[in-house]
């Protein structure tokens, strides 16, 4: 109960310590590589730059679960599914992440899609809309709605540039609890057809920047390595993707040298 | 061959016609390059963006320009200013703009960024102009034609305001308003002709009619009326002007470039002699009347005569047997008049000045003389503290000063030396030289001595344009090992041999900067920088239970990523990631700054700039400058400490060719803190926003 309590309050804090950024939220693949996303295409989720769904090829729903160093209290699942349409990408995503004394509950809508500012390359931008939910049963409920930008691009052969960010318009649960703003600006190259290598630089506005990296993997095609560190806090990360045909699946395990392990597992349908 | 190239050189991208809003990217990167230097309050950004905006108004051109006109752009370092007029007597009148870059070391970005400060004349009839030794204006009928009538009209506000502006009569308050407004009237037919008047109510001022102390309802007024480029006569002005003359040591009234990013060009001056003014800041400037005349085409002498009413606090009423005097201790720079206080400092002191100056342009040797006396309604007396010990006193200034500079081919030796009324002489020298042509060099040493207290000097130093109680060396280099990368780096070592601000002992300094920059496409640069300081600064410190003075190093370094990336004509991204780290007595304080920003352009009319950027410093010495993007011809250099996220957007909307609106809506929002700013401008709350308006209507 004492162990409850405690994660309450932390929570309420905004403890940096017991949750996840912003982008590591973006599912297993994210966390195994860091969270280093900003300017990586496909992650998939309504939690990574807006920018990348509309870069899916094909409609995808995928669910993410993972536990914040074991605890089950710091339990996270979300629910992404991203449709193209003939004028862009829509995107519906959902996240709920707590316990029955501290929930917290996010709705998404997003849209993105390519623009070509009279040239034949593509620019992608996106736009996500957060609806946000805290309920702490001892204090009542409280829901904001913010607002979400990304973009990303081919800036030369094979370096792809990316930055979002989230919560643009400030929302706050009351005066005192300010959702947090985040700002992140990443970088990723594709090394080679079995090489991908992330560098991202993320802020969010109540902490430290944070850097963070990744590197993928893939010595066969249905298999791809991954590993990954952040620095503020610093944690390392590594994960396992295997693709059958339209099933993909990714584990994930992330280390805080204080906190230890979390572990997190997805799963994601294209067709 | 010459043709073919001529005709290749012509189908480069032309110049961008007023009707299109986009500036080129070279132009504001460079801007941005000289003026992150400029992270102090002695040189004036918006004067810098007068310079550059009058520059732009009034394209040299190519084919009469002379050298110091070349060298006023400042991209163009006074070596490649005098290298285009050696090119242009060997080779004969330039055909068309693009085969300037037949000129060495004019070429590629630098022709880009240079292309709107350029015109080219009556190509067809040069017959006329090499009749005459003198520039031959057009017929009076032209210069009528070609007038041009441009208006300015700014108004800024912040839209959170300190408890200056509060109805509070127990307490100090402004006692004006809190916008800020600016007009601009000018008339000019390019370089013959230009009449302006500059009308400035900064934030707090009163409006007051009150023509005996110059007041005309806003705070400032400024006009000038100028003739200029007829025969003999180079210049007349009636009315507000500048001069600068050869480094600056002696007489530089107008602001110049520091330290910075652009490693080799700026701190090489070449001056101009006596020039209009029209721009706000409400010091650096002459009020009265200046010629100059063609003696020979290479002779030039001018002559200047001023007075004006300066702000000085007054210090106190001395009282002899004979007579009382009025007793100033220093003058006020800062411009503004919002407090009871502000206001009494007003044009209280008057300063009548006389000079002159002469110099001799020839083909390699450029050399030339430059002196004024000053004399003062009532003595200036500063304070009796150890850094005003020699201070500028007393109620009259002299100084003259030689100056010079040497072309060869591939150098530019140059140099002045000046002389006060006490007797105190300094110097100032250097070379700028092109090792290969991939690398130049510029170095520059100068004596400035403790009792060098000149009134009107503004020369190269670390602190730009102190020039006063100061020794030291810069070594600045720039190479191009090839097409796709640039590496400027500088050094500069200095001593002031006399306490300054802050610290009672002699003391010293270095500071250095390395920058990396690769554009691997045209459309796509990034750089990686690197810059650190070291000073001893004085600081109390206890010892043995008594606080005595001492003197400490403090380092401040910087260290930033930046990428810029032109995804097309109508987009363009941009994103920094920089870090600072300050450290004295063994403590150290740290700080970072990300901005991500975009400019979009959906059609040529209409362009929209937008910023978010977020910081995080401990403390107020891990400070973090950024250029901004502003109001055309206002620049922006903010600095930020604590934590929080500053966002603006930008719009420029020209729906008629002569007509531009623009709008910029700015929020800072700190993390850490309940209130913001100190004194009458501090602020409940955590958040800061303001609004800038501006039209430019000109035809």
């Amino acid at each position: 109960m004492m162990r409850r309590y405690c994660l309450v309050v932390l929570l309420c804090l905004g403890t940096h310590a017991v949750a996840y950024a912003q982008t590591e939220e973006s599912g297993a693949r994210a966390m195994a590589l860091g969270g280093a996303v900003s300017a990586m295409a496909g992650t998939g989720s309504t939690m990574g730059n807006p920018a990348s769904f509309s870069q899916a090829e094909q409609r995808t729903v995928s669910l993410f679960t993972s536990q914040a160093f074991g605890l089950s209290e710091l339990r996270l699942a979300t629910f992404d599914a991203i449709l193209p349409t003939g004028f862009g990408h829509l995107a519906l995503g959902g996240r709920t992440f707590g316990f029955e004394d501290y929930r917290e509950n996010r709705f998404t809508a997003g849209y993105s899609r390519a623009l070509s500012f009279g040239t034949r390359r593509a620019f992608h931008v996106g736009l996500t809309l957060d609806y946000f939910t805290l309920s702490i049963p001892t204090y009542g409920s409280a829901s904001a709605v913010g607002i979400g930008f990304g973009w990303m691009t081919e800036a030369i052969d094979n370096v792809q540039v990316g930055a979002q960010a989230r919560n643009l318009n400030g929302p706050s649960f009351t005066d005192e609890v300010g959702l947090e703003r985040s700002l992140s600006v990443g970088l990723a190259y594709t090394a080679s057809e079995q090489v991908l290598l992330l560098l991202d630089a993320y802020k969010e506005a109540r902490f430290p920047l944070s850097v963070r990296g990744g590197i993928e993997f893939s010595p066969l095609e249905p298999i791809a390595l991954r590993t990954g560190f952040t620095t503020e806090p610093v944690q390392y990360s590594a994960g396992l993707g295997v693709r059958l045909a339209a099933l993909h699946a990714d584990v994930a395990g992330s280390f805080h040298e204080d906190l230890g392990w979390s572990p997190a597992l997805a799963l994601s349908v294209l067709w | 061959m010459r043709w073919l190239l001529a005709v290749l050189l012509l189908a480069l991208p032309a110049r961008h016609t007023h009707g299109q809003v986009t500036d080129t990217l070279a132009v504001e990167n460079e801007v941005e390059d000289l003026l992150e230097g400029v992270e102090d309050e002695l040189a004036d950004p918006e004067e810098l963006a007068d310079l550059l905006a009058s520059l732009r108004d009034n394209p040299l051109d190519i084919n009469t320009a002379s050298a110091d006109d070349f060298a006023a752009i400042p991209l163009i370092s006074p070596l490649l200013a005098q290298r285009i007029v050696v090119y242009r007597t060997a080779q004969g009148r330039f055909q068309s703009i693009p085969e300037v870059q037949l000129v060495e070391g004019l070429d590629g970005d630098l022709f880009v960024a240079l292309r709107p400060y350029l015109r080219i004349g009556d190509v067809l009839a040069p017959e006329r102009q090499r009749a005459s030794l003198f520039p031959q204006a057009p017929p009076m009928r032209q210069v009528l034609r070609d007038l041009r009538y441009d208006l300015i009209q700014r108004y800024t506000r912040r839209l959170t305001l300190g408890r200056g502006y509060d109805d509070d009569t127990t307490r100090t308050t402004y006692l004006g308003s809190p916008e800020r407004l600016y007009t601009r009237f000018r008339i000019s037919s390019r370089r013959y002709f230009s009449f302006n008047l500059t009308l400035d109510k900064d934030p707090g001022e009163a409006y007051a009619w009150n023509p005996s102390q110059q007041q005309f309802g806003y705070d400032f007024a400024s006009a000038h009326l100028m003739v200029g480029n007829r025969g003999r006569l180079k210049t007349l002005i009636v009315g507000d002007y500048v001069v600068t003359a050869g480094q600056g040591l002696t007489l530089w009234r107008g602001t110049g470039f520091g330290k910075g990013a652009a490693t080799t060009t700026p701190m090489v001056r070449r001056g101009r002699g006596p020039t209009p003014y029209g721009s706000s800041d409400e010091n650096r400037f002459f009020r009265g009347a200046a010629a100059s005349v063609y003696v020979t085409p290479a002779l030039v002498a001018s002559a200047f005569a001023s007075r004006r009413q300066l702000d000085a606090s007054f210090a106190a009423t001395r009282i002899d047997s004979t007579a009382s005097e009025l007793v100033f201790s220093s003058f006020n720079e800062t411009g503004l008049h919002r407090t009871r206080t502000e206001v009494s400092r007003r044009d209280a002191l008057e300063e009548t000045l006389v000079g002159g100056q002469v110099e001799y342009q020839g083909k390699a040797l450029t050399i030339g003389t430059v002196g004024y006396q000053s004399r003062f309604a009532d003595r200036i007396q500063p304070s009796s503290q150890a850094f005003q010990r020699f201070g500028f006193s007393g109620d009259a200034a002299s100084a003259l000063g030689v100056y010079g500079q040497y072309y060869f081919p591939t150098a530019l030796l140059f140099g002045e030396v000046s002389r006060i009324r006490s007797g105190a002489t300094a110097a100032v020298g250097g070379a700028q030289l092109d090792l290969a042509r991939t690398v130049d060099l510029t170095v520059l040493g100068r004596s400035y001595p403790r009792d060098f207290a000149a009134l009107h000097s503004f020369a190269f130093g670390e602190r730009n344009g102190a020039t006063q109680n100061e020794r030291g060396v810069y070594v600045g280099v720039r190479i191009q090992p090839s097409r796709d990368w640039t590496i400027h780096a500088y050094r500069d070592q200095y001593r002031f041999p006399w306490a300054r601000f802050g610290t009672l002992y002699p003391s010293r300094g270095w500071d250095a900067l390395v920058r990396v920059e690769h554009r691997p496409r045209r459309w796509l640069l990034w750089y990686a920088q690197g810059r650190t300081e070291t000073r001893e600064e004085g600081r109390d410190v206890e010892q043995q239970g008594r606080i005595t003075e001492s003197l400490l190093e403090a380092t401040r370094q910087s260290f930033r990523l930046h990428g810029d990336y032109q995804f097309s004509r109508r987009l363009r991204v941009r994103a920094r990631a920089e870090w600072s780290r300050y450290s004295e007595m063994g403590e150290t304080s740290t700080g970072v700054l990300i901005y991500q920003e975009a400019r979009f352009s959906p059609v040529p009319a209409l362009r929209l700039d937008g910023r978010l950027a977020f910081f995080d410093t401990e403390d107020f010495d891990a400070r973090l400058y950024v250029y901004e993007y502003d109001l055309l011809y206002t620049f922006a250099v903010p600095v930020f400490s604590g934590r929080g996220q500053r966002a603006y957007v930008l719009l420029r909307w020209q729906p008629l060719e002569s007509l531009q609106l623009e709008a910029k809506y700015g929020v800072t929002r700190f993390e850490d803190r309940e209130t913001v700013g100190s004194g009458l401008d501090e602020v409940e709350g955590n958040v800061l926003r303001e609004a800038r308006l501006q039209l430019r209507w000109r035809m």
